[in-house]
């Protein structure tokens, strides 16, 4: 733990001391038998506050057996509160107990999740280290992009510094950094990246091997992209959709730019890639249109419970476990209204995706939507 | 070969080397001005090219980021529900203006790693229906699962089907995680 651990420590005690002394908490050391304990501790970067409790890390107070205590979590800064343990359960920032025991609590918090993009040329591929983020639920496998691989793109927690290592092929040698990694060393070769830092860039590097052994005279480079939107090199030479194939000077360290999915002598999805015209260099790129697939439709999906049966105009057509109707899902145009009609001698209410009362219930797809309607048995 | 034979050779040879390049300018220029009309080329597939899962998340939140945004009414009316967020990135190719829709299934994950059953409510639920612009697009999209409370861990499965539920085109699963 480093000194400011220790200070801070010893201040979250000595304010849980002071908070315990007007409150009628006391703290453990001096619990009396008719006190239960509260033990709190933290996972991650964040605080759990509560009466006679301001806890940074670890700590643990003792109240009178049968009193609630409120809990909040609070993250700190990137942090996002993701859910507590020990006696409490679930999501939400405040967690009541009632302590007739001793009780425990664990608030885990995760640091905000950033994506860092990457593109690599050449004989070679890229690791990140550490492999993934282990503060970040869903992906831990990290960068590792290149020849070897194409996992170009991951999470990672903002704020925490990640290093990403060349490894070259058998034939390659590490020859640059650019983008959120430009200025870099390239011997020792290294790029340390602290994520988030650089809005500017958002994390988005690229890097390029040469071969060992490099060809003579000049090199073909091919750019293959089914679009007619432009990839253009620097030097100039390539500006395809018309001029997909020039020559260069050999090993020529040629930047090829567009807002492509990369593969061949480039791997990655950072808009710009470099190579080394010390061999042919083939490139192939599919674009990237984020905003493309326009939405036609949402899924609304109704479940029924109990004896009864739901319908949606014509489209739906659900009942419940007995029944044999089961058309339970169909698909609306955005921003549809609906009216979804409960047939069935006791119908009790809606659940899920309708905030409706106990009859007819008009809802507006704005997304997909997932309905129960709960009938009497 | 008689003069008559061969000046109607002639006029037929001159008719298609004219009529060629009109052919083609024409299209050229029709595929220009509308390229809507313009034929995908290639095979028709799509894949899943990522789909990084975001526990915690908030269902409000996640309608507030919609584009477009849906009116704060109608946010407040679906209320405030726990689940997670999955951002995920398809590719489809050769299928433009095509109907493509996904379908999302929580299932639970067995302590050794295993895949258990699905969620309760949550076996293919019919999610969004996107048609490509484009021959050939890259598409990020965001759908919310909503996941029970408790300490189960789960993973999302996410298909890709063509015209409803007629031909599936892609299937991938996210990361396991807990709510």
């Amino acid at each position: 733990m480093s000194a400011n651990g220790f200070g801070r420590l010893r201040w979250t005690v000595a304010a849980t001391v002071a908070a315990a002394a007007l409150t009628g908490a006391t703290v453990s050391s001096s619990a009396p038998p008719r006190a239960a304990t509260l033990d709190a501790s933290v996972a991650g970067e964040g605080t759990i506050t509560g009466r006679g409790l301001d806890c940074g890390e670890r700590c643990d107070a003792s109240y009178r057996r049968g009193s609630i205590v409120d809990v909040t979590a609070s993250p700190g800064n990137n942090e996002t509160f993701a859910h507590w343990g020990g006696d409490c359960a679930g999501a939400a920032p405040t967690c009541s107990l009632l302590l007739d025991r001793p009780t425990r609590v664990r608030a885990v918090f995760v640091a905000n999740p950033q994506k860092v993009s990457m593109t690599v040329g050449g004989p070679g591929t890229i690791v990140s280290d550490p492999a993934g983020a282990p503060t970040v639920a869903g992906n831990k496998a990290g960068i590792r992009c290149g020849t070897q691989a194409d996992l170009c793109s991951a999470m990672f927690g903002q704020g925490r510094t990640i290093r990403l290592e060349p490894q070259p092929d058998g034939d390659g040698v590490f020859a640059g950094w650019g983008g959120a990694c430009e200025g870099q060393p390239v011997y020792p070769a290294r790029c340390d990246l602290t994520v988030g830092a650089n809005e500017i860039v958002t994390d988005r590097a690229t890097a390029w091997f040469r071969h060992r052994v490099a060809a003579f005279g000049p090199q073909p480079l091919t750019v293959d992209a089914h679009s007619e939107r432009a990839i253009l090199s620097s030097p100039q030479g390539i500006d395809c959709g018309e001029i997909c194939f020039a020559p260069f000077a050999p090993a020529t360290t040629v930047t090829l730019s567009g807002d492509a999915i990369w593969t061949g002598a480039c791997v990655g999805t950072v808009n710009r890639c470099t190579v080394v015209t010390d061999a042919p260099v083939d490139v192939a790129a599919r674009f990237i249109q984020l905003v493309g697939g326009s939405t036609v439709g949402y899924g609304v999906t109704v479940t029924v419970t109990g004896r009864g049966r739901v319908t949606v105009g014509k489209q739906i057509k659900c009942d419940g476990p007995k029944g044999r109707a089961r058309d339970c899902s169909d698909r609306f145009a955005p921003n549809a209204k609906i009216t979804l009609v409960p047939k069935g001698k006791r119908f009790l209410r809606w659940k899920g995706d309708a905030s409706c009362g106990r009859g007819r219930c008009r809802v507006s797809v704005i997304d997909s939507l997932q309905i129960r309607a709960m009938f009497a048995r | 070969m008689s003069d008559e034979r061969k000046s109607r050779a002639q006029r037929v040879l001159a008719t298609v080397a004219v009529a060629i390049p009109v052919l083609v300018g024409g299209s050229a220029l029709l595929f220009t001005v509308a390229p809507d009309l313009k034929p995908c080329l290639g095979g028709q597939n799509a894949h899943f090219i990522e789909a990084p899962v975001f526990p915690g998340a908030d269902y409000q939140d996640y309608l507030r980021r919609k584009h477009p945004r849906p009116s704060d009414s109608q946010i407040a009316s679906l209320g405030k529900r726990p689940g997670a967020d999955v951002r995920f990135t398809y590719s489809a190719s050769g299928l433009r203006h095509k109907k493509l829709t996904f379908f999302v299934s929580l299932v639970s994950v067995r302590p050794d790693g295993a895949v258990g059953v699905v969620a309760k409510d949550s076996d293919r639920l019919q999610g969004e229906t996107v048609s490509p612009e484009s021959c050939d697009e890259v598409v990020g999209r965001d759908y919310f699962v909503k996941v029970p409370h408790g300490t189960k861990r789960y993973r999302v499965v996410l298909e890709l089907f063509r015209d409803d539920r007629d031909e599936r085109l892609a299937l991938t699963q996210t990361a396991i995680f807990t709510p």
